[in-house]
This record gives C-alpha cells, sequence and structure tokens, in this order.
C-alpha cells in the first residue's frame, strides 16, 4: 500500500496541472471515486470527458466537479494501478467504484537486505499481505499464512492455543540441524515470531529457495520469511479500531463408552455383569464423560488499536494489541500483549532516511499437563471422579497408567511469562545518486519464566478448598520427590546484538540496468539460564510466591548456565536487468562462527539465477490474451546452524544428574564428570538447491500462477551418531555431519478473477505442493572414523504392555522419508478374537501367529516381521475463495492433505475389549472384535487424508455517508476449524511433521478447537 | 531499562563505525572445557568420586544386576493375563534362554558398562596430565579398581569384550579380547591398584562409604578366581586356592563381621555403623535415585499403601516362582524379605483386592507362577527385602553389591571343593544361625548344599548366573523350560549395536 500512496501523492500533484483550462461550460458533473474493494476515497483520480481534453482530478476525499460541454455522455476515470472505466452521466452526482488492476507484476517484495519489484524477481518468492489474510481468530502470525502459499506446510502439534506452529518450507530438510525458517521481522533476522502482533503485519514474504535465501547464508536452510510490519501513511491521523470475541470448543473429541455401552460390552466380553463396588475396578454406578469434564466452551478476545499517519518527509505508526485466548482444557490458557512503534523521518534535504521499529510485548502462559488426555481415555466411564466413600474428595484411581485427570488438570500450576524487546534503527543516506550507505543496528532481548507446582497429594477436594491430607504424591509427576509439594522454577533470558552496514548502488545504462549491494554484519547471541526446584513446603498453597518456606531444597535443585557465540559476515548482490527481459541476480554470502569445530568455521554460501521475460519479446506482442510470461531458474546453497548449541563442538566436564556421597560429610554432594565428545570438524549442513519455475498471467492478468520445480539436497547432514563408548569416545552419541537428504517436488499456485465489477468481485485461488522426501545417506566418515547407519529408531509408541522393540515404531530408514514407520503385519483375528500378526519365514512364505513374541523384531533388514511404510502425503493444497457484493464480503479458505497415513494410538490401546473392567474403550471397539490385549501393526495404519474448512467468513461494510470521525466500519462473522472432511477415525488427522513422533498418533494431544467470532474493524479519520 | 540502554549503545556503535569482537568462546557456567576441570582440587574430587554415580544406574531393569538375574530361576517376569508385561517376548526370552543380540536389556547392560568405563578412561587421562602426588596416585589406583570391576561385569556375563584402557585406543576399530586374556589384566589391575588403597573399611573411616578400599579389589579378586575356570575354561582347583587366600585376608583384616539381622544390610538407613557391607552403591530419594525394584514387582493396587498414589503405582511385574520361593524354610528369617499371602491396605486390616475381571478377589499372593504369556495378577511372591519408605518411588536403601557373608560362603564353597567339609561349615555356621537356621550336617552336606544357601541369602542382588555356571546348573531344566540344547546361551551375545558401531568385534559362538 505504501506505493498505491506515492501515487496518490504524484496524481495529485499531476492534477494541479489537469486542473488549469476549462472550456464554456454547460453541465456541471459532481461525483466520488472510491476503491471498489474497500470503501475508500481515492483522491487524485483523473477524470476526463470522453473524446474531449477536458478533465480534472478528484481531492483529498475523493470528490470532484467538472464542467463538460453538453455533447458529452461519457467520463472516463482512471488512475494508476486501477482498471480504466467509462461512466455514463445520469445527470445527478456520480458514485465511481475503481477496481484494482493486475498490480501483482508492480508490487514491490521485501528481500534480504532490501526491496525488488515482483516483476524483477528471479526467485522462489511468494507474497502473502494482509488482504490475503483470513478473518477471525488469530492468536499466532504464522495462522496467516497457513495454507497461503504452496510448499509453506504450516501445522500445529495439536490445538494448545500455547504451542507455537511447526514450519515446513519445502520438506524437511534437517534431522538433527532444525528446519525452522529465519524470521525477518522489519530486516531484525532471527527475531521471535511471536514478537508481532498479527494485526500489526502488513505482508509475509517467504523465500523457498536458495536464489532469494543465499543473502542470508548459514541460517536460510529452512527458508526465510520476512515479516513487514504496517506503517502510517502520509496525510490525515488514522485511528484503527479492531476487535473481536470468539467462542471455542473442541472440534472433535475422542468417543468412549458410556456407562450402558461400556456395562453391556462388559456383560458380552465376561459374561456376567461387571461387580459394583467402590474400587477403581469396579462399577461405581458413575457415567462419567471425562472427556467433556476436561474441556468447556473457551471464550477468546481481541482488542487493537492503532494510529497512524504522517507528511512526506515522515511517517509513524503506533499500536496496542491485547489478546486473550481462554483454550477449550480448562485452567490453560494464554494472554498476549504488544505494544509497536514505528517511525521514519527524512532529513539532510531527504538524503538520509531514518528509521526505527520497537516492539515490546509479553505472552503469559497457561499450560496443563497433556497427560490428561491420556488419563481420560484410559479410566472408564463407570467410575466417578470423586471419592465413592468421600464425595468432597477426589479419589485414588489405582490402575497402572491411570490417574485421575480432573484433580490433574485443575491443580498442577504450570506458567510461563515471556518478554520480548526489539529495538532496530536504520539509517539510509544518500551519498550520490543511486549510491545508499545504510548502517543498521538491533538489538533483540527476550526473558522467559517458568513457573511449575506439582501440588502434594491425593485427597484434593472438589470444591478446592484445602489441599490438607496429603497421603501421597497424586500425578506421580516428581514422584521421588516429595509428597508435600514440589516446585520447579526457572528463568532463562536471552540477548541478540546485531551491527551492520550495508553499500547500495542502482545504476541505469540504456537499456541496462544494475543494482549491486555490498555488506558487512556482525552478530552477538548470548544467553543465561537459571532454574530452582525446592520441595516439602510449609505452606502448600502458595509455594511459588514463598519458595523460602520449602523444607527441602538440594544442591541438584539448583542450575545454571550461560553462553553465547558469535556470526560474522560479508555479503553482497548482484541483480542485472536488461530492457526489463533479460535479469541476472547473484547472491553470496560469507559467514563465520565459533559455534562450529575450529576446523570449520566458516562457510560461503552463493547463489545465481536467471530470468526472462518471454511476454516483453516483440513477437509476444500480438498473443494478447497472455499478459504476462516468465521463465526463471536458479542454483544456490544455503547453510543450517539452527540446532548446534554454542559449545557442541567441544570436550566438555560439567555436572552429573546425580550425587555422590560423600561419607566424610556424611551427605550427598554434586558430582561432576564428562559429558560431551569433543568434535573439531562440527560444521553447519549446507543445503544446495535447484529450482527452474514459469510464472504467467493469461486474459490482462485475470488469471495468474507459478509453477516452481525444485530440487534441494541437504550435505553434510546433522545426526547424533551412537559410537561405542570406552575409549575415544566416553559419551554415547556425537553429533556429526555426514549425512545426505534431499527433498524433491513442486509447488504450483493459480488465482482466478473470476468477476471484477463494481458490484460483484469473485475471486478463486489455489495453492499445491507434491514434495518427496528421501533420506540419502546416514553414513559417513568423521575424524577417520566410520559412522555408518542404515536405519534408526526415534520414535515409539505406547500402551499397556508395550514397551520395548515392539513399541520403537517411528523409524529414520536410508532411502525413506522421514516419518518411516515400521510396524508387523496384521494378518486378522483368529476365532476367539485374537489379533494375529504375519511371521515371514525365511522363503518368504508366511503364517499367523497370536502372539508377538514369536516375531523377530530386529530392525536391521533379516526379517520381514515387520515393514516400513511411510506416512508422509502425496501433496498438500490449499484453496479459497473470495466474494464481494456490494457492501457485503464473503470468504472461504481450505486446505488439506493427501496421501499421508498415521498410526492410531488411540484405536490401538483401546479398542481391545480385555480392557473392559480396567480401562476407558471406545465406542465403537465392538465392531472390531479384538479380544486379545493391544499390539502395535499394521492394521493401525490409517489414511490421514484430509481437506479441512479452516476458515469461512462473512462482512458487512456500512455504507458511511461523508461523516467528519468515520471513515469506514465494517462488521464480521467468521469460524475457523470448521469442519474436517476425513475418514481418519483418531482426533485430528493433521499430525506434526517434527521429531520422533511423526506419523504416530499419540493419546496426549489437546484437541483442537472450532472458532466462532464476531468482529469489528473501525477506521476513525 | 537494560534492553533501551543497549539501543543506545547500538545506535552509537553505527555512527562510530563497525563493532568488531575477537572474544574467545567463554565456556558456558554450566559445564567447563577439560582444560580446566584439571585445575581445581575440589573440582578433580568431584570428577574422581563423581564417576561412582555410574553405579546408580545399576539396578535399572536394563542393566547388568537384574538383566543376568533373570535368566535364572530367581526371578520371573511373567506376561500377566490382559497383556500387561507382554512387552514383546523380552522378558520370556530371558527366562527361557532364546534371547538374541537383539535383545534391548542385554544391550543396556552392555552401555552402561561401556559409558562407564569410558568416564573412567577420560578421568583417568587427565589425572594423569596432572603434577602427580600422593593423592593423584591414590585416585588413579582407585578408578582402576572401579574400572576393574565393570570388567568383571563384562566378562562374566559377555564372556570375550574388547578391552579399552585409554583414551588413545580407537573403539570402533578395536577387536574383542579373549575373555581369559580380560580375566587376566582384571587380576593384574585388582593386585596392583587394590593393594594402594586404603584398608580401613567404612566403619573406621567414613570417607570411605560407597567406594572401593582395598577388601573390595580383593573381594572381586576372590570372585574371579572363583569363576576362573567358569571364564576361562581352566579346571582344577588353582582358582579356588588362590580365592581362599584373599577370603582370609578380608576375614582376618578386613573387620567386617555380619549384620546380627540379615534385613539390616537393606535398611533405609543402612549407610551408617553397617559392618557386613564391603561395597554399595548409596541411594537417596532426592539425590541418588535409581533404586526402584519394589515399583517392578509390587501390585498395582499396593500403591495406596505405600503412598504411591495412582500413576505411581507399581507395575506388578517381577516375582519368584515356587520353585525359588520354596528353598526357604518357614522357619528361615531371611523369608521375611519376601511377600506372599494375602495383601492389605495402610491400616493392616482391609485386604486389598486384584483388579480386572476378578476385581472383586482378594489380592492374595502365590507361589505359583501360572503361565510364562498370561499369569495371575497375583502369581508368584514378591522381593521386599530393601525396605522401602512410603511415598517414594526411589528409595534410600543403598544397594549392597558385596557382603561378607558372601565372603564366609565363598569360604565354605572352596573348603568344600576341596574336601574339608568339616571346616566348611565352620563358615556356613553363622549365615545359618542368622537365619534362625540350624546349620548344615556333614552327612547331608553337598556342593549343591551351598548353591541353594547363596540362593537363599543373595536372592536378586546380581550373583545367581555366575553361582548357577560355576555350579553347572545354569542350563538345567526349570519351569516353562527345558535344559538347554546347547551351552551358547552360558555367554550373552554382544550386542547388535555394538556390533554395528565397531564391525570388528567377534560375536559370541552360537548367536
Amino acid at each position: 500500500m505504501h506505493l498505491k500512496n506515492l501515487l496518490k501523492v504524484s496524481c495529485l500533484i499531476l492534477a494541479l496541472f489537469l486542473a488549469i483550462p476549462a472550456m464554456a461550460q454547460n453541465t456541471v458533473v459532481t461525483g466520488k471515486v472510491t476503491d471498489a474493494k474497500d470503501g475508500s476515497s481515492i483522491p487524485g483520480v483523473s477524470v476526463v470527458a470522453k473524446g474531449t481534453t477536458v478533465g480534472t482530478v478528484t481531492d483529498i476525499n475523493g470528490n470532484f466537479k467538472l464542467s463538460v460541454p453538453a455533447s458529452v455522455k461519457t467520463l472516463t476515470v482512471s488512475f494508476v494501478g486501477y482498471t480504466s472505466k467509462d461512466v455514463a452521466l445520469t445527470g445527478g452526482p456520480l458514485n465511481i467504484a475503481l477496481e484494482t488492476a493486475n498490480t501483482s507484476l508492480n508490487e514491490v517484495l521485501v528481500v534480504g537486505y532490501g526491496t525488488v519489484r515482483k516483476k524483477d524477481a528471479t526467485g522462489a518468492v511468494v507474497k502473502v499481505s494482509s488482504d490475503d489474510f483470513v478473518q477471525g481468530v488469530t492468536t499466532n502470525p504464522l495462522q496467516q499464512l497457513q495454507g497461503q502459499a504452496s510448499g509453506v506446510v504450516i501445522t500445529t502439534t495439536d490445538g494448545d492455543p500455547n504451542n507455537s506452529p511447526v514450519v515446513r518450507i519445502r520438506g524437511t530438510a534437517s534431522i538433527s540441524g532444525g528446519n525452522d525458517p529465519l524470521y525477518v521481522i522489519d530486516g531484525v533476522a532471527g527475531a521471535d515470531i511471536r514478537s508481532v502482533a498479527p494485526a500489526d503485519i502488513e505482508s509475509f514474504v517467504v523465500e523457498k529457495d536458495a536464489s532469494a535465501a543465499a543473502i542470508y547464508g548459514s541460517r536460510a536452510a529452512g527458508g526465510v520469511i520476512l515479516v513487514t510490519t504496517k506503517t502510517g501513511k502520509a496525510g490525515k491521523t488514522q485511528v484503527a479500531v479492531n476487535s473481536y470475541v470468539a467462542s471455542e470448543s473442541a472440534e472433535r473429541l475422542p468417543d468412549f463408552m458410556n456407562r450402558t455401552q461400556y456395562l453391556a460390552a462388559y456383560q458380552g466380553f465376561y459374561g456376567h455383569s461387571m461387580p459394583t463396588g467402590t474400587t477403581s475396578t469396579s462399577d461405581q454406578g458413575a457415567n462419567t464423560d471425562w472427556f467433556k469434564l476436561l474441556t468447556r466452551t473457551g471464550l477468546t478476545h481481541n482488542e487493537n488499536i492503532a494510529l497512524g499517519g504522517g507528511t512526506d518527509k515522515s511517517h509513524y505508526r503506533a499500536s496496542v494489541n491485547y489478546t486473550n485466548q481462554q483454550g477449550i482444557a480448562n485452567n490453560s490458557g494464554r494472554q498476549d500483549i504488544y505494544g509497536r512503534f514505528n517511525f521514519d523521518q527524512k532529513a539532510l534535504d531527504d538524503k538520509l532516511l531514518i528509521t526505527v521499529n520497537a516492539t515490546g510485548s509479553q505472552s503469559n502462559s497457561n499450560y496443563i499437563d497433556n497427560g490428561i488426555w491420556l488419563n481420560a481415555a484410559a479410566v472408564p466411564s463407570v467410575l466417578s471422579p470423586f471419592d465413592p466413600n468421600n464425595p468432597g474428595l477426589y479419589q485414588f484411581i489405582n490402575n497402572t497408567q491411570e490417574t485421575n485427570p480432573v484433580p490433574q488438570e485443575l491443580y498442577l500450576v504450570d506458567n510461563g511469562v515471556q518478554d520480548r524487546l526489539i529495538g532496530n534503527l536504520r539509517l539510509d543516506y544518500t551519498i550520490a545518486p543511486g549510491l545508499t550507505f545504510s548502517p543498521y543496528a538491533n538489538a533483540a532481548h527476550g526473558t522467559n519464566v517458568t513457573n511449575i507446582y506439582y501440588p502434594p497429594a491425593t485427597a484434593l477436594r472438589p470444591d478446592g478448598q484445602s489441599l490438607i491430607n496429603a497421603v501421597g504424591d497424586q500425578f506421580g509427576f516428581v514422584s521421588q520427590l516429595s509428597n508435600h509439594g514440589d516446585v520447579d522454577k526457572g528463568e532463562s533470558d536471552y540477548t541478540n546484538e546485531t551491527y551492520g552496514a550495508t553499500l547500495a548502488y542502482k545504476g541505469t545504462f540504456g537499456k541496462s540496468k544494475l543494482n549491486l549491494l555490498g555488506g558487512y554484519e556482525f552478530n552477538n547471541f548470548l544467553y543465561s539460564n537459571f532454574r530452582v526446584g525446592a520441595h516439602d513446603f510449609n505452606d502448600i498453597n502458595i509455594p511459588l510466591e514463598s519458595l523460602g518456606s520449602a523444607n527441602s531444597i538440594s544442591t541438584k535443585d539448583i542450575g545454571s548456565d550461560a553462553g553465547g557465540s558469535e556470526l560474522k559476515s560479508w555479503f553482497g548482490r548482484a541483480e542485472y536487468n536488461l530492457s526489463d527481459k533479460y535479469y541476472l541476480t547473484a547472491n553470496v554470502r560469507y559467514d563465520w562462527s565459533n559455534k562450529l569445530g575450529i576446523n570449520n568455521q566458516s562457510g560461503v554460501f552463493p547463489s545465481i539465477d536467471a530470468a526472462w521475460v518471454v511476454s516483453s519479446e516483440d513477437f509476444m506482442k500480438d498473443v494478447t490474451w497472455i499478459s504476462n510470461l516468465k521463465l526463471r531458474g536458479g542454483y544456490g546453497i544455503i547453510g543450517n546452524q539452527g540446532n548446534i548449541g554454542g559449545y557442541t563442538s567441544q570436550n566438555l566436564f560439567g555436572p552429573l544428574s546425580n550425587l555422590y556421597y560423600n561419607g566424610s560429610l556424611g551427605q550427598f554432594v554434586s558430582a561432576s564428570g564428562p559429558v560431551q565428545n569433543a568434535n573439531p570438524d562440527l560444521r553447519w549442513e549446507t543445503k544446495a538447491t535447484t529450482n527452474v519455475a514459469i510464472d504467467f498471467g493469461l486474459f490482462n492478468g485475470r488469471l495468474n500462477g507459478s509453477l516452481d520445480i525444485y530440487s534441494a539436497i541437504t550435505n553434510h547432514l546433522l545426526y547424533p551418531y551412537t559410537v561405542p563408548t570406552g575409549s575415544t569416545f566416553f559419551v554415547a552419541t556425537i553429533l556429526a555431519n555426514v549425512g545426505k537428504l534431499s527433498n524433491k517436488g513442486f509447488d504450483f499456485s493459480l488465482n482466478y478473477k473470476i468477476i471484477s465489477n463494481s458490484d460483484l468481485t469473485w475471486n478463486l485461488g489455489g495453492n499445491i505442493n507434491v514434495n518427496r522426501n528421501k533420506i540419502v545417506s546416514l553414513s559417513g566418515n568423521y575424524d577417520g572414523f566410520a559412522l555408518n547407519v542404515t536405519q534408526a529408531n526415534v520414535g515409539s509408541t505406547s500402551g499397556l504392555g508395550i514397551s520395548g522393540a515392539i513399541s520403537q515404531i517411528g523409524y529414520l530408514k536410508v532411502g525413506y522419508p522421514i516419518g518411516t514407520l515400521l510396524l508387523p503385519g496384521y494378518a486378522g483375528l483368529d476365532a476367539n478374537g485374537n489379533q494375529e500378526f504375519w511371521k515371514y519365514a525365511a522363503d518368504g512364505s508366511r503364517t499367523a501367529v497370536t502372539d508377538v513374541s514369536q516375531l523377530n523384531y530386529a530392525d536391521d533388514g533379516s526379517t520381514q516381521d515387520r515393514k516400513f511404510y511411510t506416512t508422509d502425503p502425496k501433496f498438500t493444497y490449499g484453496l479459497q475463495s473470495s466474494l464481494t457484493y456490494k457492501q457485503w464480503d464473503f470468504s472461504i479458505f481450505a486446505r488439506g492433505q493427501y496421501g499421508s497415513h498415521g498410526f492410531n494410538e488411540t484405536y490401538m490401546d483401546y479398542t481391545s475389549l480385555a480392557k473392559l473392567g480396567t480401562y476407558g474403550v471406545l465406542a465403537d471397539a465392538t465392531s472390531y472384535g479384538i479380544k486379545s490385549s493391544s499390539e502395535p501393526s499394521n492394521y493401525w495404519l490409517q489414511s490421514t487424508a484430509f481437506l479441512k474448512i479452516q476458515n469461512i467468513s462473512a462482512g458487512y461494510s456500512l455504507k458511511i455517508a461523508d461523516n467528519k470521525y468515520i471513515d469506514k466500519l465494517h462488521f464480521y462473522l467468521s469460524g475457523n476449524n470448521l469442519y474436517t472432511f476425513t475418514s481418519y477415525k483418531g482426533l485430528d488427522p493433521e499430525l506434526t511433521t517434527a521429531g520422533g513422533e511423526t506419523g504416530i498418533d499419540v493419546r496426549t494431544l489437546y484437541p483442537r478447537a472450532r472458532q466462532l467470532s464476531f468482529g469489528v474493524n473501525l477506521t476513525l479519520k | 531499562m537494560k534492553k533501551k540502554n543497549l539501543l543506545i549503545i547500538a545506535a552509537l556503535l553505527v555512527g562510530v563505525g563497525f563493532y568488531s569482537c575477537k572474544k574467545a568462546l567463554n565456556p558456558t557456567v554450566a559445564s567447563v572445557t577439560k582444560d580446566a576441570a584439571g585445575n581445581s582440587t575440589r573440582y578433580l574430587q568431584s570428577i574422581v568420586l563423581g564417576t561412582y554415580t555410574q553405579l546408580q544406574g545399576l539396578t535399572a531393569n536394563n542393566a547388568m544386576l537384574l538383566t543376568s538375574e533373570e535368566t535364572t530361576d530367581a526371578l520371573s517376569v511373567p506376561g500377566r493375563i490382559g497383556g500387561d508385561w507382554a512387552d514383546g517376548g523380552i522378558w520370556q526370552q530371558l527366562w527361557l534362554h532364546t534371547y538374541t543380540a537383539s535383545h534391548g536389556n542385554i544391550s543396556g547392560a552392555w552401555d552402561n558398562a561401556y559409558n562407564t568405563i569410558g568416564s573412567i578412561n577420560v578421568t583417568l587421562s587427565l589425572i594423569q596430565g596432572l603434577p602427580q602426588t600422593s593423592a593423584t596416585a591414590y585416585s588413579i589406583a582407585e578408578l582402576k579398581v572401579l574400572r576393574a570391576y565393570f570388567y568383571y561385569l563384562l566378562v562374566t556375563n559377555y564372556g570375550n569384550v574388547p578391552l579399552l584402557t585409554s583414551t588413545a585406543q580407537d573403539a570402533t576399530t578395536v577387536t574383542t579380547s579373549k575373555a581369559s586374556d580380560v580375566f587376566n589384566f582384571v587380576v593384574s589391575e585388582l593386585k596392583t591398584n587394590g593393594a594402594l588403597l586404603s584398608a580401613s573399611n567404612p566403619n573406621v573411616d567414613a570417607s570411605q562409604y560407597g567406594r572401593l578400599n582395598r577388601w573390595g579389589a580383593y573381594f572381586l579378586l576372590a570372585k574371579l578366581y572363583m569363576n576362573q575356570n567358569v571364564i576361562t575354561g581352566s579346571t582344577g582347583n588353582a582358582g579356588f586356592l588362590a580365592a581362599s587366600a584373599y577370603c582370609d585376608s578380608i576375614i582376618q583384616k578386613g573387620g567386617y563381621q555380619l549384620q546380627g539381622n540379615f534385613l539390616d544390610n537393606f535398611s533405609s538407613t543402612n549407610n551408617s555403623g553397617n559392618t557386613e557391607n564391603i561395597f554399595v552403591i548409596p541411594y537417596d530419594h532426592i539425590y541418588a535415585p535409581g533404586l526402584q525394584l519394589q515399583m517392578m514387582t509390587f501390585h498395582y493396587n499396593q500403591a495406596g499403601k505405600y503412598n504411591w498414589g495412582s500413576t505411581g503405582g507399581p507395575w506388578n511385574g517381577f516375582c519368584a516362582n515356587a520353585d525359588y520361593f520354596g528353598k526357604f524354610a518357614a522357619t528361615d528369617t531371611r523369608r521375611a524379605g519376601w511377600q506372599f499371602g494375602i495383601q492389605y491396605a495402610a491400616d493392616g486390616v482391609t485386604p486389598l483386592t486384584t483388579r480386572g475381571s476378578d476385581s472383586s478377589l482378594v489380592l492374595n499372593f502365590r507361589p505359583q507362577v501360572s503361565s510364562l504369556y498370561t499369569a495371575t495378577e497375583y502369581d508368584g511372591v514378591r522381593q521386599q527385602k530393601w525396605q522401602l519408605v512410603p511415598g517414594y518411588q526411589s528409595q534410600d536403601a543403598d544397594f549392597a553389591l558385596f557382603r561378607f557373608s558372601d565372603v564366609l560362603l565363598m569360604k565354605a564353597e572352596i573348603l568344600t571343593r576341596t574336601g574339608d567339609i568339616a571346616t566348611a561349615l565352620t563358615y556356613t555356621a553363622p549365615v545359618r544361625q542368622r537365619a534362625g537356621q540350624p546349620n548344615f550336617t556333614a552327612a547331608a552336606f553337598a556342593l549343591d548344599t551351598i548353591l541353594n544357601e547363596r540362593a537363599r541369602e543373595f536372592a536378586w542382588e546380581g550373583w545367581r548366573r555366575e553361582d548357577l555356571l560355576r555350579f553347572g546348573h545354569f542350563g538345567d531344566k526349570k519351569q516353562f523350560k527345558a535344559v538347554d540344547a546347547d551351552t551358547h546361551t552360558q555367554l550373552f551375545p554382544i550386542p547388535t549395536e555394538a556390533l554395528q558401531k565397531n564391525p570388528h568385534l567377534t560375536q559370541n559362538a552360537g548367536y
């Protein structure tokens, strides 16, 4: 919108010239020109009587007045960035709404250390603007990006409002090195994405491959997401007030047997009715819906106010944003408050531009123990949460894996407070025309305080009045500790400082344009952590506020560490453009970091790419239906050091977790020992990306699309190798870079403006990403040692009687993608309802066995008894459509995946009828008829293909007559996460794509919420 | 306000010029580099004695002591009706001697031993690089004896193992040493270094508690020689005679004597005043957690009795069957180390019940184990000799690795093997007497009498496997298991993972 303002200003100036001559007048025409999309008035619009030279421009409020000859029947209204329009005279005042033209090519993209016109971009760069954001509940900026850009897959582990989304740009490119993208917020690289309020974001630019991201060098392998916040606009001060209120409820909860179903199933299975009684394995006469008890309809509300304005010399914008999200689990929730100030000022005859951004934010999080979800599943509905013998107390539930989830949810205190401050100062000084020197500095500081209190005991009263009569650790959280309550309190903080400067040159030589940029940057990262544990409180009600009342704090309960690292970099970019047809761009960055092994502390990250705008060629002139056609391609190398700690390469001695007994003192004292192997060869991972693409715009830009085909090879892949201990290595793992991983695929996106006129607009868009991930190798030589891994167990499932090899189902396997599972083959049920599994003989023949202990669980390929299954999707996609009709606006946004699978742990565990009497059992368990105990097998590997209706919104903009105060008033209703089309039986088919649990739907997931919101946007002038 | 200042400074620095910094990488406060570790005497002591904390993992269910015990007749882990303890058959494999190289517990035990050996080797190289004093010499000797203990565990369980004694060796290419070579190495290390260690027991010098002193080293030497024939394949009595000398030395000069009560050795306050324990793992529920045997063995519904709450409840796994429990006479005071019969709530009156489909049944532990795969909840008697502190999952009782009663029974065994039964009976007498049992008579005495006495005296203390091997009964028929087809299971396999990490190792025969 920056550009639009500039245009407005320049057109105003133009208008002064146009307005001078006027012929003898016959008719006076008046009217107002507005933006068809948002109804805002457009100043500086050219209004010309058709067939004459008579014309004028609109004033600051979009109004015009023009005298035209009587013969004139039509006015031509035109403005840069809008589609010109002929309007017939009606005799009365005209209300003219202009449609935005296909301006996407003129859009400016913020890229590393500069900007580029979208038209000139050569790399795989996607912009998502605030116009594209969905309305309704948005508590994390990344939600605005979810599903909007192809190849940018954003998932959350579960529905906990405190969980940050997992972002994977073009697949998982690292196993141990970290996959998070680099966030650059208003030029501050490495900033916390949660430090910016969603409502303050003007746009995201996602750099998906090395050609664009190489300028960020060793931190760019996960992709780069550049966030630009809103700035003030020249003119009258505008005040925007936005607010929404939303109710949240679980989209889906697991369906377990109610009392009637449970007792009937029990009778059917055992042939006698369930004994009544007060023990936790008898029918207590209750009908408890544990999931209902744990959840609620949560309330979320958001208020934000922004004040913006400026002159041609300076702009300012200040905003305050508050969100309170309750969460659907009792006792969970989150509050965020943000303040932001953006300011820029020209000085020294406009040669100097000073830009300042400052932001502070605080997040308060209330966490729950997600073990409650497992317990809610595991406890039968015929049990009461309360003690049958003493209904004033919660009852113990004594069955192995279970605890009573209700007090567990209500009485655990687990909260965190995060404070963040970011300050950014940048100077752009024009030394000579085309030559700009830009020093900058920024600093980010954050603190994170965590407070955990495990209350003592057992006899918790439902009224919460008293926690006395402690007779044990109700929850078993830290049962080796006291039974009078345990506190764990910690604080960590970080400070990241960046100092740098760039020198940029822009020149035009005939048909050639040349842009050059060079720069140096120094980053200093510092952190410190502190934690204390305390136990046995005199006053068990406010232990967090009175650590001094603890009777037990040992040396083992106190810990601290601090440290830091440095990153020094040189970087440069050259962009060459001939006739706006042929483009060549090169980026390079040299990074030096002392986090890495002494032998490998520096690296060079180059990229080069080229583009050809075919549609600008003479031979395309006659092909009018093609408005834009561009071919581009590039190659580059980017690095990854995300998860390498400051001291990972060094041989370390440190405190051991247990103490040793000092007989002289008669007490346990702190022990130390070697804790980390040295790795002088430790280096960053490198990712080599190749991208070829075609961008096209057809039918005067009404149909736009891009197709990018890419390949990304991660070399020097980090992996924690287990090494033989005893001599050289004394700790069983070493992080070494010897593997290789690849991601190949394509991104395709398409947008179509189906209808576009003053009353009705209808847009349809979609994107799809196909990605094939493969671990190419995990073997190689490190410092003369052969590290050889062909598969490794990384993830497990769990359940009663499921441990050891049979639980170890999540694998990394060379030749397969990340998120591969190794499972026995299910062979059906025998006559007695026992599950059978295929056991393979050496000759490949197979027999069904009921006892998994007869299967060979070796994972080295020596047996067929377990086979590998991939879980990752064949493709992911997003679909959106928006429609405006007069004052109404509607939008729908859906996203999904296809060809994916997940291991349904809940169904594996709670379909077994043998659990009746002790455990919860799923409502549809009888239809499975499984009478033997639960065992992991490929039977529980289910399709997780889904189509999620992520958002539907409807809004209405009030038609406001010229008003002194109100510029715009818009109301909307919006629904998030409305419905999921899937055949998957578990809680949610959208499983995390990160870590060892990839592809395993564990039982400890917070259900995702459906959010219904009502919001108001008010702009005051 | 600190941050504001930072911004101002940042702005100033940009104005002045580039802020360049060549500051060295400072170590984190929580960990220091190896170089810095050597410079503080106090720190060094925490490293040397800190090595003993590695022992705290030794009683875990996937470490050496219990894994070896589970291959014997002493410790049954049957799968329970409803699927608990099915765990893919890993427990049954140990009982049935069908374990393979991929068995997780066998691999866990190996890793635990070599991780400790690695720590010791690193610490040794650190100390050897310091200016040598009498203190460093003592630490070196003590660490070498501790390392010898882990090689003892390795050689008795795995036989042929890689011998890593210095950080200069390459653990990815070292080859397997023959069991007899490992035996000779351990003997030589113990002889050389054991003599340098303190001859004071912890009742004389409290600082020796939880550490290996000279008598600990001699105890190990006695054990090695007792098992020399099994380990090295030698025959004859030479080993037993050598062991005899070390037993005598401990008996005559060590200053140890039996505690009055058997259970004193397992009490939650046994870390002071105990005269019998020669080497223990000091445990504490907060500072040194790790002893959780009762969680493995007790029934779920006993949680309330011991204040473990619900998820903290025990897991109803490990037990002993009728054959083993039958070795204890009803009057044997050591029988109090087992839980059997009807179990009551904390009030001592209300009987506990089972759960599952027979949730109305009274919990009545019986010695019979009805099935290896679908045993009832109440099958098998449960171990309770390590005293519990209610409310805590991890226990305060220290785990005695070497006990003086073992020295007496070793001595009795040696004398029996060398034909002097009359004298042998003088060594069994105090052990029998303490158990409230009459001493054996020469008429009703055979070598296996000693084995059975050891079963009663050292149940679940980690000695049963090597005892059965030494007495030639490891492969015998037992409940649910026929006589072993061959002898290959007398050694554990080298774990698959170890072979993957170092392909130069040789797998034991038969795997």
